[in-house]
């Protein structure tokens, strides 16, 4: 059924007024009427007509005069003007003032209703108008919150009330059934559907819209009005239902926003993991075929470094030659010495077997390792510190030690001439895996050969400093062990390398 | 005292030669697994079987097995030169090696070796 609208006559002469008063009331509107211009705008303000009628020559106050006052008020009332003789001025006037229209007297009594049907269904269209040009920019947030908010707030807006708020049914899994808007009017306490709700106990009227897409109920959407304002009208309630079915589309299409996103997270996280993966991978491929090659080239050699350093022992032994030729031997027996040291760390590189493991508590393995790493920099300040001294890894002790001597002696190198030389070792849960971090504040890792650090042979100290497969054999023992090494450098400030390892739970056996 | 080298590297060979007399051992040298079943077949004593594990024609182990089937109180060594071990020492073990030499080593440490293994044969 359509809201029965309200409309006011006022004229000075109450022989005009009967006839059009029932003419209006044939036509199904309610009508209230006034004798003066002062009259008219008590009414208006009280009765809350949508079109007032009023005569031009209204006593004490003209129906200019109650035309400007009343739309200063209300700006959606329609008003009509009537007049046995429009001037040409007031015309002028009146439309500037927002007349809608000019009737000239004596009122054609069909006409009058016509001309306000035609008025009343514009009203209407206008406030639908204004509805969807309030609505659109907040209906086009595709995030959640924000969407909420702002249909809070332009709901507000539109339909004059003090307080609006939205349930979802995914909040509390409470999943509102109620597939029927309500319109409440006065002592919401008592209605037994609601009486629960204390907001509602304050309001004097409330509606209450389901937020539906098609089968789905997806929330409420509750306006109210505090005690002492106008109650809500069937109009309100129209509005409320544009309002709620298009909150209910942008809550559906914000929800799908929401889970296309968390997908697309998903598949990039999955993807850098790939990545990772393929990175490692490629790692541990070329670990393995070059620890295959050195394996095989270290059992070659192993046969003729026996024989450089067998017989440079024995010239060693014999005592017929010069003392600058028995210098020559050392240094063949010294340099084929450490060709030998060298094949064994291949030896070390190659074997990518785990050790024995055990459970190990980090700590003791931390400060057992510092305590043998200080003697050889006595000048690098060295802070440890334990988050939780109590972390245990399944590991290979000598295997972890050789991997954070590595480490150690690397950043050794990097802080090398530096007066205030510090090297921190942090001990540390981090997401179910125990990390060691080894930081400098050394010479950093020009960013051109970070990638590059855990290949074998790849060196960038003198020759003779190192073969370039230290962290080469730490990469593959931490591998062993199910956990990583990774480095993070800033050119000029330092490096941060850091080894993780699965944590043994506390208590637990190896 | 009379050892049995089976290796196919002449270098070893004549470094194991110098070792011998140095420590007062005679040393009998094969090449190949083939040589060295033809050596002990031909030897009359042998106190020592000193064996590269990685023989051109066959296993060192093989040359262990001949070698002791011949002389079963005669004592074993493997030498290698291999970088992966732990197969080699468990085999050695099962064969009831007396000992292992690793090259590169040096010759004064492995002749010690030697010369230990010979008197806990004694």
């Amino acid at each position: 059924m359509p809201p029965v609208a309200k409309i006011l006559l006022a004229d000075e002469d109450s022989r005009v007024l009967i006839p059009l008063k029932a003419e209006l009331w044939v036509h199904g509107y309610e009508v209230c009427t006034a004798a003066s211009g002062r009259e008219a705008l008590e009414q208006i303000i009280k009765e809350k007509p949508q079109v007032a009628v009023c005569s031009l020559t209204l006593p004490d106050l003209g129906g200019l005069e109650v035309l400007r006052q009343a739309r200063a008020q209300r700006p959606e009332l329609v008003v009509i003007l009537t007049s046995a003789d429009i001037p040409l001025s007031q015309a002028v006037a009146a439309v500037r003032d927002g007349a809608y229209q000019l009737l000239a007297k004596p009122v054609d009594r069909a006409r009058l209703a016509r001309l306000i049907d035609d008025a009343l269904r514009t009203a209407d269209l206008r406030t639908l108008l204004g509805v969807y040009e309030a609505s659109r920019a907040v209906f086009a947030t595709v995030e959640l919150d924000k969407l909420l908010a702002a249909v809070v707030k332009v709901t507000a807006g539109i339909l004059k009330a003090e307080d609006v708020s939205i349930k979802l049914s995914e909040a509390d899994g409470q999943a509102p059934q109620a597939r029927e808007p309500a319109l409440l009017v006065g002592g919401l306490g008592a209605d037994a559907r609601f009486c629960e709700i204390s907001s509602l106990r304050e309001a004097s009227s409330s509606i209450v819209y389901p937020l539906a897409v098609g089968d789905e109920t997806l929330g409420v959407l509750t306006i109210n009005r505090a005690a002492g304002s106008e109650p809500f009208g069937l109009a309100d309630v129209r509005t409320a239902a544009i309002l709620a079915a298009q909150t209910a589309q942008a809550v559906r299409n914000a929800r799908h926003y929401r889970d296309m996103r968390a997908k697309v997270e998903e598949l990039d996280a999955a993807n850098r993991k790939l990545e990772e993966t393929q990175q490692m991978l490629l790692q541990t491929t070329k670990l393995a075929s070059v620890g295959e090659l050195a394996s095989g080239l270290a059992h070659e050699l192993n046969n003729p470094l026996t024989s450089v350093i067998g017989f440079a022992k024995y010239l060693l032994k014999a005592d017929n030659h010069t003392s600058e030729q028995k210098g020559d031997v050392e240094r063949i027996f010294k340099e084929s010495k450490r060709c030998s040291e060298i094949v064994q760390n291949i030896r070390h590189f190659a074997r990518l077997t785990p050790g024995e493991k055990q459970p190990v508590p980090l700590k003791a393995l931390v400060e057992t390792s510092l305590q043998l790493f200080r003697c050889s920099a006595p000048s690098v300040e060295i802070v440890p510190s334990f988050d939780d001294p109590e972390l245990r890894v399944n590991a290979d002790p000598t295997q972890l030690q050789q991997v954070l001597m590595q480490v150690l002696k690397n950043a050794k190198d990097a802080v090398e001439g530096r007066s205030d030389s510090r090297i921190t070792v942090r001990v540390r849960p981090r997401g179910g895996k125990a990390a060691i971090e080894v930081t400098d504040n050394g010479c950093g890792i020009p960013a051109a050969i970070l990638s590059k650090i855990f290949d074998p042979f790849f060196t960038t100290k003198p020759p003779g400093k190192g073969a370039g497969l230290g962290l080469s054999v730490s990469y593959g023992i931490m591998n062993q062990h199910d956990g990583s090494i990774s480095v993070s450098s800033t050119e000029g400030q330092g490096t941060t390398v850091t080894a993780e390892l699965p944590l043994l739970p506390p208590g637990a056996a190896s | 005292v009379r050892v049995l080298i089976v290796d196919d590297d002449e270098g070893i060979c004549l470094l194991f030669k110098y070792m011998a007399r140095e420590g007062g051992l005679e040393a009998l040298f094969a090449k190949d697994l083939a040589s060295a079943r033809r050596a002990i077949a031909q030897a009359a004593e042998c106190e020592l079987l000193i064996t590269d594990y990685t023989l051109p024609d066959g296993s060192g182990l093989e040359a262990a097995r001949l070698y002791r089937e011949k002389f079963p109180r005669g004592r074993v060594m493997l030498s290698t030169g291999a970088v992966e071990v732990d197969d080699i020492l468990k085999d050695a073990r099962a064969q009831g090696c007396a000992g292992v030499l690793r090259k590169p080593f040096d010759p004064d440490e492995a002749l010690a070796q030697i010369q230990a293994v010979l008197a806990a044969g004694s």
